[in-house]
């Protein structure tokens, strides 16, 4: 009889351990973290009210595994001086989202395949001047835990629609053009361009710095050569550097990695590349800079200068003490003998006398 | 007899008439080839001559090589360099004839002869090659075939062997060239290595910090990107104490020092790997330049807040985001504290 029991006993525990087991939760593989290239950025529109227009834009899947991705919408506006975007969800008040539609708004991502999404923004007939606008891409139905953080991740690509109108006002003011500094050892020089926006169309000037020593040209830089926009009624700050020098100042690198200081800034180290040594520098410089943006009816230039100097007082102090040297040198092989030579024969000769 | 010699007179001499002209004109070179830089019409520019060539006949003897071009190219006179370096891939195995090569070209007689080979080392099995620099021809003016000389000289410059070159001149100056344009598409990448992040169980003598996730942004734009933060709640909320969520600090351009004992819920971004090509500067948002394990970035309410930025392209920036969490004793015991932060990466303008 106790056999019996314990036999069964052992059964039904051996029932409940396979149950167990054969109901235990499948183990879920953690999901890979959102990773997506977008293409292209920023997207420049112009279109006149009452009028539809299209842009493309491309996103990839970079899991392995296909990815179901929602794209939304967002607005943005200056945020410092620098082209950097401030992002903000849209409000009731942001009619113009009801303008735009993305085909498709949502989609499976296969791994590794450009994806296309096509927007298209029907602009009312009474639209004007500008619109700011950001396209995200996340994920459409993003992980949430119980505690701690969840982390959701998008990219966004700005849109700047420009809707033309009579009333658009584009004009560009030269705020200041910098250099960081009126004495350098060496190059690279850095010159800063700061320009206002006192319109109400956001605005890409562009142009160039012309460098020279006295008359004669020495080096053309160009400015805003990538396009990047200033907003109404915010400043940018550019900044353009000058490095065609020798020897100059670079970025350190270690191990092909540039190496940042404690402020992430990064480190610099003094190269002699001497197939550059045509380009030393030295003495007073003039940097002329010449702007000209569009204010919808012709070219405007805007026009400023600065002077620097460019003094390597290092290799000026040594080159000084190894002429005085030198100077030392001959006077004392060459000179003083027949200096003292000299002395000692008129010396003779008085006593001579 | 004369009767018997007269059809061996004419067969003697039908015979030889085979083999006289054999007798009177060189032999050809085994093998020669002239590849013409350009064959564009009047081109000059590029126009390089790569002159390859197998001797046949007394390769020993063999001192000099003209190249003689038929009217209509130009020759300009001088004395270019030949260099035997550089040659194509094909034909396989082009070989620097041995000497120092020398070379006069001749515009009346639009030739160009090379020498200073040393004789004693030539053979016959050997595929020579120089090639006569740009600058010294200007291809014709009419389009067609045109057959360009190419023999062996000795000492004295007497002909040893020679062998004609085909070269077609194309309908037009650019008709030999393929313009090449090509453009790169603005990209931006982002990913984040994790979708969760727990801040480990916070009690009120110390300061936790989760171990945190990365944001990889990476973008050939030299404009740069900026990257946001937003948080759901602006703290940490329970469901089992709802009543005392773990609260950000002052969102005020600054940094907030946590302090054991005082609720603060805050996020710390930080540089992990460096890239590799960036330009441009990498850089925190006042409030969220943090530098040490007691202080953290306040989120902006419930709104996007810029963190950090950089003003350049870059290949790959890791950034490495940390949520920190101080709290009084006065918040409640549970264990589902839980926000959701919303990371949004964007090109610069």
């Amino acid at each position: 009889m106790k056999q019996r029991v314990w036999g069964i006993s052992a059964l039904v525990v051996m029932v409940l351990l396979a149950v167990a087991v054969g109901y235990a939760p499948p183990v879920q593989a953690a999901t890979p973290g959102f990773n997506i290239v977008t293409s292209p950025l920023p997207i420049k529109l112009s279109t006149d009210p009452g009028r539809t227009v299209q842009t493309e834009l491309r996103v990839k899947n970079q899991n392995p595994d296909p990815e179901t991705i929602k794209v939304g919408l967002m607005k943005f506006g200056a945020q410092g001086e620098l082209g950097e975007p401030d992002l903000f969800d849209l409000t009731a008040k942001d009619t113009y989202a009801n303008w735009v539609t993305f085909s498709p708004s949502q989609f499976v991502a296969p791994p590794n395949t450009w994806m296309t999404v096509k927007m298209t923004i029907k602009v009312p007939s009474d639209a004007a001047l500008g619109y700011y606008m950001a396209v995200t891409f996340s994920r459409a139905t993003p992980q949430k835990t119980d505690k701690g953080s969840s982390v959701h991740g998008s990219a966004a690509t700005l849109v700047l629609l420009d809707v033309k109108n009579p009333n658009a006002k584009r004009e560009l003011q030269l705020v200041s053009f910098t250099s960081d500094h009126k004495l350098y050892e060496y190059l690279p020089t850095t010159f800063t361009i700061k320009v206002r926006n006192k319109g109400n169309i956001y605005l890409a000037p562009s142009g160039n710095i012309f460098i020279s020593k006295g008359n004669k040209p020495v080096a053309t830089l160009d400015f805003n050569a990538v396009g990047g926009s200033v907003l109404p009624a915010s400043n940018r700050v550019y900044t353009l550097p000058w490095d065609s020098g020798f020897p100059k100042f670079s970025q350190k690198l270690v191990n092909g990695k540039p190496v940042n200081d404690s402020k992430a800034h990064p480190k610099l180290e003094l190269k002699w590349n001497f197939g550059d040594a045509s380009k030393f520098r030295f003495g007073k410089y003039t940097a002329k800079l010449f702007v000209v943006y569009d204010n919808g009816q012709q070219d405007v230039p805007l026009e400023s200068s600065l002077t620097f100097w460019v003094l390597p007082w290092k290799l000026m102090t040594v080159g000084v003490i190894l002429l005085l040297l030198i100077l030392y040198a001959i006077w004392m092989l060459l000179v003083r003998p027949i200096v003292t030579k000299a002395k000692l024969g008129v010396d003779k000769r008085r006593g001579r006398a | 007899m004369i009767k018997n010699i007269k059809p061996l007179l004419v067969a003697a001499i039908l015979l030889a008439s085979f083999f006289l002209p054999a007798v009177t004109s060189a032999t050809q070179l085994t093998q020669t080839s002239v590849r013409l830089g350009r064959l564009g019409l009047s081109a000059t520019a590029g126009n390089d001559i790569l002159v390859t060539f197998k001797l046949n006949t007394t390769p020993t003897s063999v001192a000099k090589v003209k190249v003689t071009f038929p009217v209509g190219f130009t020759v300009a006179t001088g004395t270019p360099t030949p260099a035997v370096t550089g040659f194509p891939l094909s034909p396989t195995t082009i070989t620097a004839p041995p000497g120092t090569l020398t070379s006069v070209a001749t515009a009346g007689t639009r030739d160009i002869v090379v020498s200073g080979l040393t004789s004693a080392s030539l053979n016959s099995t050997t595929l020579y090659g120089f090639i006569i620099p740009s600058g010294t021809l200007t291809n014709p003016g009419t389009t067609g075939q045109y057959n360009i000389t190419v023999e062996s000289d000795n000492t004295g410059g007497s002909l040893i062997d020679s062998s004609s070159a085909p070269v077609y001149i194309t309908s037009s100056s650019t008709a030999d060239q393929v313009n090449v344009s090509a453009s790169v598409s603005p990209n931006f990448t982002f990913s984040l290595s994790a979708n969760s992040d727990t801040v480990p169980a916070a009690d009120s003598t110390t300061t936790k910090t989760s171990s945190g996730i990365n944001m990889l942004v990476g973008t050939n734009s030299p404009l740069g990107y900026t990257a946001y933060v937003k948080s759901a709640n602006g703290s940490l909320v329970s469901a089992i104490s709802p009543a005392t969520p773990i609260t950000t600090g002052t969102f005020d351009g600054t940094a907030d020092t946590l302090a054991a004992g005082s609720t603060n819920y805050s996020f710390v971004p930080s540089t992990g790997a460096a890239c590799s090509s960036c330009t441009g500067a990498l850089t925190y948002n006042g409030e969220y330049a943090v530098a040490d394990g007691s202080h953290g970035g306040a989120f902006n309410g419930t709104g996007f807040a810029s963190f950090v930025s950089r003003s350049g392209y870059t290949n790959l920036d890791t950034i490495n985001l940390k949520e920190r969490v101080t709290v009084a004793n006065t918040i409640g015991y549970a264990n589902d504290y839980a926000d959701t932060l919303t990371i949004v990466a964007a090109g610069n303008y």
